[in-house]
């Protein structure tokens, strides 16, 4: 077998079978390695596997990937190094030259081969760099990606040989090419997986989030179920206890739709009218045959409800079904609204006031009783506020003072009914007193609208409140104006009889025992000038005692007067015959106008009165003057006058000298020698007769007194 | 007559009554040295007062015009009068009260009708004479 080596043409087909070897070993390598770092999704692996790769088959000292940052500095990312050289991974690295020319030729595809950096011409900057990672030769090859036709320089695959210079062989260089490219491809399917994972997390993450969004529903869900059993519950537990309201409630409770049908009764109705609380629902109360008055309270006061939308109340009387007493009830209706805002239903209750209702109509019975006591008793009765002002004042007062109730209801007391002159001392009287010690009894005067005083006594009384504050005073009194007059008449009149009963008496008494003591035995004209004056008064108390006594029987009827028809003439000439005498002697001419005619009367009676008439107008008449007695016929009645030509009287005597001991002059009685009660006994017996006396009279002139004897009493 | 007695006072008698005044009088002059005047009316017994300067008045009350109550007024009101004791003799048996003789102003009272011979101890006692 010839040698390879030595024939040409053996050595030719050698060594192209060498190449051919090697380039089927690139191909081979490179399919390796392309298929290897296809293996990989992480830019990380694949970087570093290629390094290695790379590096064992160029068999250099360091095998790099560099990746550029945008700003074209860069790191190394994956590093295949033998030792002892220097590791450079994840070395950042600043090179002037790459961000000066933002890659340069790199991002044309250009490879760059150094075999010796210090024969190369590099710039400094870059020297720097091959120094710092003893690098002596170096083969650098960019890492372009391709996206849609446009090339982006994304780093450098480089191969180093430290320890002495390198001649890098074409091969080498294509292998690199071709790895470069590989790589690119690669970078791109990682990036586009990493792109890939990141939208794939983003998904699970939406996911999650969605999922975890689900749980929160779900448990917001479970709660709001949860808290819905439990607000039911109490729902149904308040309206078990509202229901339980309702059913013990003392007070009838209903509820009424707007047919006034009942919707709900309470078992209290039963106990008001003895119908079962069912028998109401569906029904009216009308259909159930309650009373019209009833009915018809209810039905308006719905109907008002309904209208007005506001409550409603007011009082109704039905009798209690186990007696059949009256019952009373405040009805309350209430509307009761739906969600719509319109009334639904009408809750009515009836609350029993009977208790409260009696005792009203007890009180106001009571009241109606002391108002009628008040209103019709013959007292005055005032109540009064603290300030005196007037806030009750009854029928009786009004009458007596004159005025109507709306002058008086709150005016002041004192201003209105007090005489001026005792205003202030009563008004202070009435403060201070009500602080201190009310007297319960009092007399003052009060003044009528018409200005008369009227003396009242008083018994009055503190009002209180319930605080047992002073409210005011109630006040009774009695009008003893009257009383108060009679009994001044009274006295007078004791007073007077005491005195015309004690001066004859006296003189009787003196005279008689001057006589007895025996001083006037020698002085026989003394003596006999006593016996005169003992024996004139005895007549004078004879005559006194028998015309009281007279006038005592006549005032107290217990004298019947023996009436018939007598002849006026002759009854007028008896009562002259018996003056005759007494008119002689003191000068006085009687005549007498009397026509025959008749008259009916006491005829001792009618003498009497007309003697003391004739006796009187004598004793006042002058001397040589004459008193003329006349009787004539007017209607139904016989009228007497008798005239004088006397002193006259004056004009206010002319009503009291009929009264007892009123004589004009009180000396008269006396000096004339009459008692002082002549005139009241004509007066009492022309008044038994029917008739009435009276007399005319000008002073100096004379008088004349006229009588009336009615023929019949009407 | 009555010059010739010693008379150690006089005394104003005031009496409406014709019948008591002499009674009165007759009892002075036969019970007492006393020398008597008479009024009939109470203006006469002011202007007697006035005129005699009494030792004392014996006044009656119920008289008509004035009657006692005015003439005491007028007498209390007369400085030359006022000091004269004045006893009443009077029907008004409610004015011998001692309160009511003390108000009118006047020594005491004697009641009408009256003993004839006790009347002068009686004024005596009275009046302290």
């Amino acid at each position: 077998m010839p040698d390879s080596s030595s024939n040409p043409i053996s050595s030719s087909i050698s060594q192209f079978t060498r190449k051919m070897r090697r380039s089927q070993q690139q191909e081979i390598l490179i399919a390796k390695i392309a298929l290897h770092i296809r293996q990989y999704l992480s830019i990380e692996d694949i970087a570093n596997s290629i390094v290695q790769e790379v590096r064992a088959f160029l068999n250099a000292d360091r095998s790099i990937v560099y990746q550029f940052n945008p700003d074209m500095t860069g790191t190394v990312v994956a590093e295949s190094v033998l030792s002892p050289w220097k590791p450079c991974l994840n070395q950042h690295i600043d090179e002037c030259c790459f961000q000066g020319n933002l890659g340069g030729m790199y991002r044309e595809g250009r490879v760059f081969s150094t075999s010796d950096v210090y024969k190369a011409n590099l710039h400094e900057c870059h020297l720097n760099l091959m120094e710092q990672f003893q690098v002596r030769a170096n083969l650098v090859l960019p890492i372009l990606i391709t996206d849609n036709q446009t090339q982006t320089l994304w780093g450098l695959l480089i191969a180093h040989q430290c320890e002495s210079p390198r001649i890098w062989e074409e091969s080498d260089i294509r292998l690199l090419q071709q790895l470069s490219v590989q790589l690119a491809i690669a970078i791109q399917q990682a990036e586009l997986y990493r792109n890939l994972q990141i939208a794939n997390l983003s998904l699970e993450k939406e996911i999650g989030e969605r999922k975890n969004v689900e749980l929160a529903l779900q448990l917001a869900n479970a709660n709001l179920e949860n808290r819905v059993v439990e607000r039911t519950a109490e729902l149904y537990q308040r309206q078990q206890e509202f229901i339980a309201l309702a059913e013990n409630s003392p007070n009838v409770t209903l509820r009424l739709d707007h047919q006034m049908r009942y919707l709900y009764a309470n078992p209290a109705v039963e106990r008001a009218t003895g119908i079962p609380a069912k028998e109401f629902l569906g029904k009216t109360l009308r259909e159930m045959g309650f009373p019209e008055k009833n009915v018809a309270m209810l039905e308006s006061a719905a109907h008002r409800l309904l209208e007005t939308g506001q409550d409603q109340r007011y009082e109704i009387e039905y009798p209690f079904p186990e007696d059949q007493s009256m019952g009373y009830y405040r009805a309350h209706l209430i509307p009761e609204y739906a969600s719509d805002g319109e009334i639904a239903t009408i809750l009515s209750i009836f609350y029993d006031i009977t208790q409260n209702k009696l005792n009203e109509i007890a009180l106001q019975e009571s009241n109606r009783r002391w108002q009628y006591l008040l209103d019709n008793v013959s007292l005055i009765v005032v109540g009064l506020n603290c300030g005196g002002e007037v806030e009750y004042i009854n029928p009786f007062l009004l009458a007596l003072t004159g005025y109507d109730m709306e002058e008086v209801i709150g005016k002041d007391w004192f201003s209105q009914f007090i005489p001026q002159i005792d205003q202030s001392e009563i008004r202070e009287g009435f403060s201070s007193l009500l602080i201190n010690d009310f007297p319960k009894y009092y007399q003052n005067a009060i003044v009528t609208k018409a200005g008369e005083e009227r003396m009242i006594s008083w018994n009055n009384t503190i009002l209180r409140n319930q605080e047992n504050e002073i409210i005011g005073t109630l006040s009774i009194g009695e009008d003893i104006t009257e009383k108060l007059k009679v009994d001044r008449i009274k006295s007078e009149f004791i007073s007077i009889v005491s005195h015309e009963l004690r001066t004859p008496l006296a003189s009787i008494r003196g005279a008689l025992g001057l006589i007895s003591s025996g001083v006037l035995a020698n002085r026989p004209e003394t003596a006999q000038n006593m016996l005169n004056i003992a024996s004139s008064d005895t007549e004078r108390l004879v005559r006194l005692v028998n015309d009281i006594l007279d006038l005592e029987r006549l005032e107290s009827s217990k004298v019947t007067l023996d009436r018939n028809w007598y002849d006026v003439l002759e009854l007028c000439q008896q009562a002259i015959e018996t003056m005759q005498a007494i008119a002689a002697e003191s000068q006085i001419e009687i005549l007498c106008n009397v026509q025959p005619q008749q008259v009916f009367a006491d005829r001792d009676r009618l003498v009497q009165t007309l003697v003391n008439l004739l006796s009187n107008a004598v004793k006042f008449s002058p001397p040589q003057s004459q008193v003329q007695l006349e009787a004539e016929q007017i209607a139904n009645e016989i009228v007497f006058r008798v005239c004088d030509r006397g002193r006259g009287i004056p004009a206010d005597h002319l009503e009291s000298i009929f009264e007892r001991f009123h004589q004009v002059d009180a000396s008269d009685s006396r000096q004339m020698g009459g008692t002082g009660l002549g005139l009241a006994i004509c007066r009492s017996i022309v008044q038994q007769h029917g008739g009435k006396i009276w007399v005319e009279s000008v002073l100096s002139e004379g008088s004349t007194f006229s009588f009336t004897i009615p023929h019949r009493i009407s | 007559m009555e010059t010739q007695r010693a008379s150690s006072k006089t005394i104003l008698l005031i009496d409406d009554e014709d019948y008591i005044l002499q009674i009165v009088e007759a009892c002075i002059d036969n019970f007492s040295d006393w020398r008597p005047v008479i009024a009939t009316s109470g203006d006469k017994g002011l202007a007697a007062a006035a005129q005699a300067k009494p030792d004392a008045i014996l006044l009656d009350m119920m008289m008509p015009n004035m009657d006692g109550f005015t003439f005491l007024k007028n007498l209390k009101a007369d400085p030359q009068l006022a000091d004269i004791p004045v006893v009443l003799i009077t029907a008004r048996v409610d004015l011998l009260e001692p309160q009511k003789l003390t108000k009118l102003g006047v020594k005491g009272a004697i009641a009408k009708p009256f003993s004839a011979i006790k009347i002068v101890p009686e004024i005596t006692k009275i009046l302290g004479w």
